[in-house]
């Protein structure tokens, strides 16, 4: 009576039904494109620089004061002072010197003492903790354990340090030439040979610092397009001094930023007293730099600024999932050789405008801008187009706000309306729009089609503009992305993929690889570039161990998916601008237009807009989402960015539920007059487009005067909100 | 809350990774509070107050623990210095004048935690060191104090502890006492006490009731008494009212009192047990000042809080950190005012600080536009709105006005496209009201002959024949029809109906084809009922979440009734259950396809018309079902209540039994999810 088990058929169809669901199961899994982290270019080397070889121990001959001078240039003397440590540099032509901490007799007033005190006289300042606590503390130049000496090299000298009690060893090695001071501490000079580990070190922390009866002058931080910190302070502090991370916090560290502080783009930093300054550039190990503005009143009276390298990240280490964590720092030291050159700069030089563009040389020279603009007949309007977007509601799907036709249409129209230069970016296109499955090339089908992608593009050609489509690949959302996350995603500190709500950044690799993708695709429409909008504003690590990349890795692919962007279509842009970026950007949005009110910044410079100006074009914001429209279209005019809008062709209504949530008035019929205004009005500075800026100045109150290579000069007046634009030679 | 879980993420997500176009220049985000019938949603937007100047002082001008800060009429700032024990006024920049209340005699001052400046330019001043009220000239001499009221009224116990205090037109004092939780303590013109003002009233918990009602009058007498919450700061609008914030409970924090002392401000929502102050402009816009920290958690609230004239919340900005380092962000706001620009000033008593916060043009443009409307003035408002929608499309009461607006102009299509984008009910139906009405003055007389026509077609040309035609149909066909006829006969006769029914199969595909029916009607009823009624994003239904709740009871039902039946001796077989359920829901078809074109046609004043219907409705299937199961169990009428009564506890049991089954198995499944996410995951 009793049939097999085989034979029963609710057995049979069970079976059949599980091993179709499997297979369904296994096909969509299969079914996800292979993405590999194989990539097709050179790694980037690591090779650090050698440790200086000892060449002579004697330093020579003190003077009175205890002062020898260790090498001199054309300009500049290197001296040291053995018995305080002390290193100044003399500048031959003023007489001028700037020393790593001040005089004793100048330290005399100071009213803070202990650790605070001797920290005003050290030309660095340690953090270490013991491996069994997680604890800070911090050891300076002054320490008795201390062991120094000090070593002649070929261009300077070498201060070799060796902590006898806790065992930590490293040197920084000085280094004069024609340009001014170099401070190096190689990564290959650190020793830690007891249970002692280094978090970080500030080389120099208060080289040049302003004391309360120096001149007046300013600290200039890299905070938004550039800040300054002016003493002395007129009010009374509020807050602890500035102190960033250069390219913003590291996420892979758990650690999101809480406000709405814009990273800091450029890892440069200086100090103006009367008519003497110092731009300060860090050549080596910038990713993992925070700098350190200090106003007179925090720890002592001195005005300070400097660089932070940071050697062990501080991160929350999670003792249960989603509950409690505890502050821990990271194993394995992060290798890096530091760098921090200092040029000086007097006369008419020593202000902002000459940092800048003493920073501007520096990165010519060294080729972290490889760009260069073309003269120009007018200014290219530089125009987003969002196509829609994913809505979140129930089975609303995507949203569209502007389909290939529209956006040929409105690039028609604005041609007949007297737009001569355009670049056209086209967002959100891929299929689900930022909710994309795959990130590989599919278009969102209620765009219109590829016929109708052909047809916008080739019309935009034909009236002279380009088209970029935005190549959304550094980030995705988990949950709908069909992307292993644990292949692709980057991981973070503790090892598990790194996720901010279900949201996750893919490796750079992978990015890479989707880049390419898009880029053979997008090809055959003859789409002139790609624009990312995940590189230049946030850069991070991965510890995966089948990467294990430092942010210096991430930058170099985010550059060689730069490079490939051009080379494969034409050209690339960047958002924000972040310092690696630049290298080969053609294009930046969304150049930060404002500094970040912090308590310390007094006053905001065009840094930024100095260094870029004649090589990589940029922009300051969409016009149509501006917070006070007036001041930062003249701003934009002030900073030589070029117009820009990003609009749909539907009611912003469109993308309200959809997850390019955030803007709030977008609409093309609303915006097409004071679009057409504002390209006139820029329009008026074409002539300026490939020239950098040579000065830029405050005339009165709110009247500010920005000058070109070619001698055109632009007055933006803020009190009657107009602006003037002078040809050369009318002056 | 799912929604607004989401958003908050997305705003998230948008700011850090594009931390410029975020905030241009703030370091705080502004949200719009959108408001529709039975909804809430909040978009993102520019700035409405942007970061102003920053007063700090130094050395003798700094501050230090300020408690309180009052604009008066000519802007200038007056600010309680509690730590340096003085007053110091300011101008309306910001600038220094003088400070008071330090020089030994009668008007030197203890640790002051309030100020008030009349129209008349008397400084009223909380000296709450020395518990008094001391009234400086608009020089600042010493002029008079009043210390604890001499009243019969005020017991000995009572100290008079002043902290906020405020002076009406009147040149009555009402005064915040630490401590009191009576309230406001009044004071009149001739110094008398006329008693408190405006208290909170205690709320007793559901377990004090019970309490109260078994415990013995000594018991009772050892329980600690039910105080309320102490009001703990006031303030004075310009039309007269007072109105009083409360910190630590988490409604009412805010109350406008009128001259009773009753609170007669209606809907003022916050979600914040730390509001602080509150500030009034001179178009009875209301600032709400919170001192809660900001977090991951309360992304998408913010600070300050504006609400309209009538309560309603439109504004949220700003951010509250332990140790901020960015201008704009507050650590510890105490007080809050405007002065005649509209500027916002607020103490923080932690940074020592006065923090001015400047209205952005789009502000300007659109609290011009607001105050018309909520004025009443439509066609006044119509130009700014117009300035205003392209500036910003998302904001709701954009098309509240734009709406008003079209209504007065007499564009009845526009005002209700607008009303549809607000979600506003109540606004479209009256827009439809005159809608409709031209619709009948220009259609009335055709759609009348073409009913009647139809009807006549009907009459003459398709009843005659029906019979005719239905015996050409299919069989199938054929039994179908006579299915629903019998459907529609039991809705009508029901014992007859179901007597008929009992020991007869109906066909499964009839069953199938009347369920059918029943399910496509009420997804209809989600999708096409009207605007009206029904005032919702279609976009965000998803159909068969609206089905399970609907068709769970019914199935719990046929289910629990042949189970119970069974074991109470009924006859009914589990088929006859299923098919007299069914049929017991012909009314749920024959009711709602008349409801949902009504919904179309009627408007909101009309509405009795639907709900009596709808009740009708259910209580005719109400019966069906008792009726049915009366006949096919064959029982008694009082059996049959009894057994329809432990039928419907059945169910809960049931639905009881599913729930725990439910929790446990879910806890499996979120055990092989969260296995997945850790193997996914965690590396």
């Amino acid at each position: 009576m009793d049939k097999p088990i085989w034979k029963n058929r609710k057995v049979t169809i069970s079976a059949a039904v599980a091993i179709m669901l499997l297979a369904v199961w296994l096909y969509s899994i299969l079914s996800a494109p292979a993405l590999s982290g194989k990539v097709d270019f050179e790694p980037r080397k690591t090779d650090f620089m050698p440790v200086a070889q000892q060449s002579q121990a004697n330093l020579g001959e003190a003077d009175a004061n205890g002062w020898t001078a260790v090498k001199k240039t054309g300009r500049y003397a290197l001296l040291l002072n053995e018995a305080t440590g002390n290193v100044a540099v003399r500048d031959n032509e003023g007489g001028f010197e700037w020393t790593a901490f001040a005089k004793p007799q100048q330290l005399a007033k100071e009213k803070v003492s202990g650790l605070l005190r001797t920290n005003l006289e050290s030309s660095f300042i340690m953090e270490y903790f013991a491996a069994s606590k997680i604890q800070r503390q911090i050891k300076n130049a002054k320490d008795e354990q201390l062991g120094i000496q000090y070593i002649r090299t070929e261009s300077g000298f070498a201060a070799v340090y060796q902590f006898k009690d806790i065992q930590i060893g490293f040197r920084m090695e000085y280094e004069l030439n024609e340009n001014g001071l170099k401070v190096y501490i190689p990564v290959e000079s650190i020793t830690e040979k007891a249970e002692f580990r280094l978090i970080s070190i500030e080389s120099l922390p208060f080289f040049g610092a302003a004391a309360l009866d120096a001149q007046p002058g300013y600290m200039f931080v890299p905070d938004g397009p550039g800040g300054l910190i002016r003493f002395p302070q007129t009010n009374i502090l509020v807050g602890k001094g500035y102190e960033q991370p250069v390219y913003g916090p590291e996420y892979t560290g758990n650690q999101f930023p809480e406000t709405n502080m814009a990273p800091l783009a450029l890892p440069v930093f200086g100090m103006k007293q009367g008519a003497n300054a110092f731009v300060a550039m860090i050549d080596k190990g910038e990713y993992t730099a925070w700098i350190k503005a200090i106003p007179s009143g925090v720890v002592g009276s001195m005005n300070s600024v400097s660089a932070k390298f940071i050697y062990r990240q501080e991160y929350d280490r999670r003792l249960s999932l989603g509950g409690a964590s505890i502050r821990a720092f990271q194993e394995e030291m992060t290798k890096q050789d530091r760098a921090v050159e200092y040029r000086f700069l007097a006369g008419d030089e020593a202000d902002y405008v000459g940092m800048a563009q003493t920073y501007r040389k520096f990165m010519l020279d060294s080729e972290r801008i490889t760009s260069q603009l073309e003269p120009v007949e007018h200014v290219p309007l530089d125009l987003t187009l969002i196509a829609g977007d994913s809505d979140w509601n129930g089975n609303a799907g995507y949203s569209v706000a502007t389909t290939f036709p529209q956006a040929k249409l409105i690039q028609e129209d604005l041609k007949k309306s007297g737009v001569e230069a355009m670049n056209i970016t086209y967002e959100t296109w891929l299929k689900d729009g930022s909710l994309s499955e795959q990130r590989t090339f599919s278009l969102e089908g209620k765009l219109g089609g590829e016929k109708a992608l052909k047809s916008f593009v080739d019309s935009a050609h034909s009236n002279g503009y380009k088209v970029l489509f935005q190549a959304q690949v550094t980030d995705a959302d988990s949950e709908f992305a069909k992307h292993s996350p644990k292949s692709y995603g980057i991981r973070s500190i503790e090892g598990n993929v790194l996720m901010d709500g279900s949201w996750i950044w893919f490796n750079p690799n992978v990015a890479y690889n989707l880049t390419k993708n898009l880029g053979e695709h997008l090809k055959k429409f003859g789409v002139d570039g790609l624009q990312f909008p995940g590189i230049g504003s946030a850069i991070y690590r991965d510890y995966n161990p089948e990467y294990n990349y430092q942010r210096e890795d991430t930058a170099y692919v985010f550059q060689q998916m730069q490079r490939y962007a051009t080379q494969e279509l034409g050209t690339n842009g960047v958002y924000f601008g972040n310092a690696y970026s630049l290298k080969y950007a053609k294009h930046i949005q969304g150049l930060p237009n404002d500094v970040n009110d912090h308590y310390g910044i007094d006053e905001m410079v065009p840094f930024m807009p100095i260094v870029l100006h004649g090589n990589i074009s940029y922009n300051m914001g969409n016009g149509n989402i501006r917070n006070d429209y007036e001041t930062e279209f003249l701003k934009a005019i002030e900073y030589g960015a070029i117009p820009a809008f990003a609009l749909t062709n539907e009611s912003t209504l469109a993308l309200q539920d959809t997850y390019s949530w955030g803007v709030y008035s977008s609409r093309y019929e609303f915006w097409r007059e004071k679009l057409l205004k504002e390209y006139r009005d820029f329009d008026q500075l074409a002539s300026t487009f490939d020239q950098p800026i040579t000065d830029h100045r405050q005339l009165s109150d709110n009247v500010f005067v920005t000058e070109y290579a070619n001698g055109v000069s632009v007055t933006v007046d803020y009190n009657s909100k107009s602006f003037r634009v002078e040809k050369g030679g009318s002056r | 809350m799912l929604k607004s879980r989401k958003i908050i993420w997305i705003a998230l997500i948008f700011i850090m990774l594009f931390p410029a176009s975020a905030s241009a220049s703030e370091p705080y985000d502004t949200f719009y509070v959108n408001h529709g019938t039975g909804s809430e949603w909040i978009s993102f937007m520019q700035d409405v107050y942007m970061t102003g100047d920053m007063i700090t002082g130094s050395d003798d001008t700094a501050l230090n623990r300020p408690a309180d800060l009052f604009v008066a009429d000519n802007d200038d700032i007056y600010v309680a210095d509690t730590g340096n024990n003085r007053i110091v006024h300011l101008d309306g920049q910001g600038k220094w004048i003088r400070a008071f209340g330090t020089e030994e005699g009668p008007g030197k001052l203890s640790e002051p935690e309030g100020v008030f400046v009349t129209h008349d330019g008397l400084i009223y001043v909380a000296d709450t060191g020395n518990q008094r009220v001391v009234i400086y000239n608009s020089d600042g001499s010493f002029t008079k104090e009043f210390k604890k009221p001499n009243s019969q009224f005020l017991p000995e116990s009572y100290y008079f502890v002043p902290v906020k205090i405020v002076v009406d037109d009147r040149n009555v004092l009402y005064a915040v006492s630490r401590g009191s939780y009576q309230g406001l303590v009044r004071i009149g013109k001739e110094d008398e006490f006329t008693g408190f003002f405006g208290g909170n009233k205690s709320k007793a918990s559901l377990m004090d009731r019970i309490k109260r009602l078994i415990f013995t009058k000594e018991q009772l007498e050892k329980e600690t008494a039910i105080r309320p919450q102490e009001v703990s700061n006031v303030t004075l609008s310009d039309e007269g009212f007072i109105l009083t914030t409360t910190t630590g409970v988490g409604s009412d924090q805010i109350k406008q009192l009128n001259a009773g002392g009753s609170s007669n401000l209606k809907g003022l929502k916050h979600d914040s047990e730390q509001i602080v102050d509150v500030a009034l402009d001179s178009n009875q816009f209301i600032y709400v000042l919170d001192q809660r920290l900001s977090s991951r958690e309360t992304r998408g609230m913010g600070t300050i809080t504006i609400y309209s004239p009538s309560g309603t919340e439109l504004f949220r900005f700003g951010k509250v950190l332990q140790e901020p380092d960015q201008r704009g962000i507050l650590s510890n706001p105490v007080s809050i005012d405007i002065n005649s620009r509209n500027d916002l000033i607020v103490l923080d008593s932690n940074l020592s600080m006065v923090q001015f916060y400047t209205r952005a043009s789009f502000g300007k443009t659109f609290f011009q536009a607001a105050t018309d409307y909520f004025d009443g003035n439509y066609e006044k408002s119509k130009a700014n709105w117009e300035e205003v929608i392209k500036q910003n499309e998302l904001i709701s009461l954009i098309y509240s006005g734009l709406a008003e607006v079209a209504n007065k102009e007499g564009n009845i299509e526009a005002a209700m496209t607008y009303f549809k984008i607000t979600y506003d009910a109540e606004g479209y139906s009256e827009a439809f009201w005159t809608y409709r009405m031209r619709l009948i003055e220009k259609y009335f007389f055709s759609v009348l002959v073409s009913l009647i026509a139809l009807w006549l077609l009907y009459r003459f040309a398709v009843k005659p024949y029906a019979g005719a035609l239905k015996r050409r149909l299919p069989k199938v066909v054929q039994m179908v029809l006579d299915d629903l006829g019998t459907a529609l006969y039991t809705m009508l006769h029901p014992y007859e109906g179901f007597y008929r029914l009992k020991g007869r199969n109906v066909s499964f595909l009839s069953l199938g084809i009347i369920a059918l029916l029943i399910i496509l009607v009420k997804i209809a009823t989600v999708y096409w009922t009207g605007f009206i009624f029904n005032p919702m994003n279609l976009e965000t239904v998803v159909w068969w979440i609206n089905l399970l709740p609907f068709l769970a009871p019914i199935v719990t039902w046929i289910v629990a009734n042949y189970l119970v039946s069974t074991i109470k001796d009924g006859e009914g077989r589990f088929r006859e259950v299923l098919q007299g359920s069914v049929f017991a829901m012909t009314p749920f078809v024959v009711f709602s396809i008349p409801i949902i074109i009504l919904s179309n046609i009627l408007v909101l004043e009309e509405k009795v018309l639907i709900s009596s219907l709808s009740t009708v409705m259910w209580l005719w299937i109400f019966t069906l079902f008792i009726v049915k199961a009366q006949v096919t169990h064959n029982f008694e009428f009082i059996e049959n209540i009894r057994n329809s009564i432990t039928t419907a506890v059945t169910v809960g049991i049931i639905w009881i039994f599913i729930a725990v089954s439910a929790g446990l198995t879910f806890n499996l499944w979120d055990f092989g999810y969260q296995l997945y996410k850790e193997v996914a995951f965690l590396g």
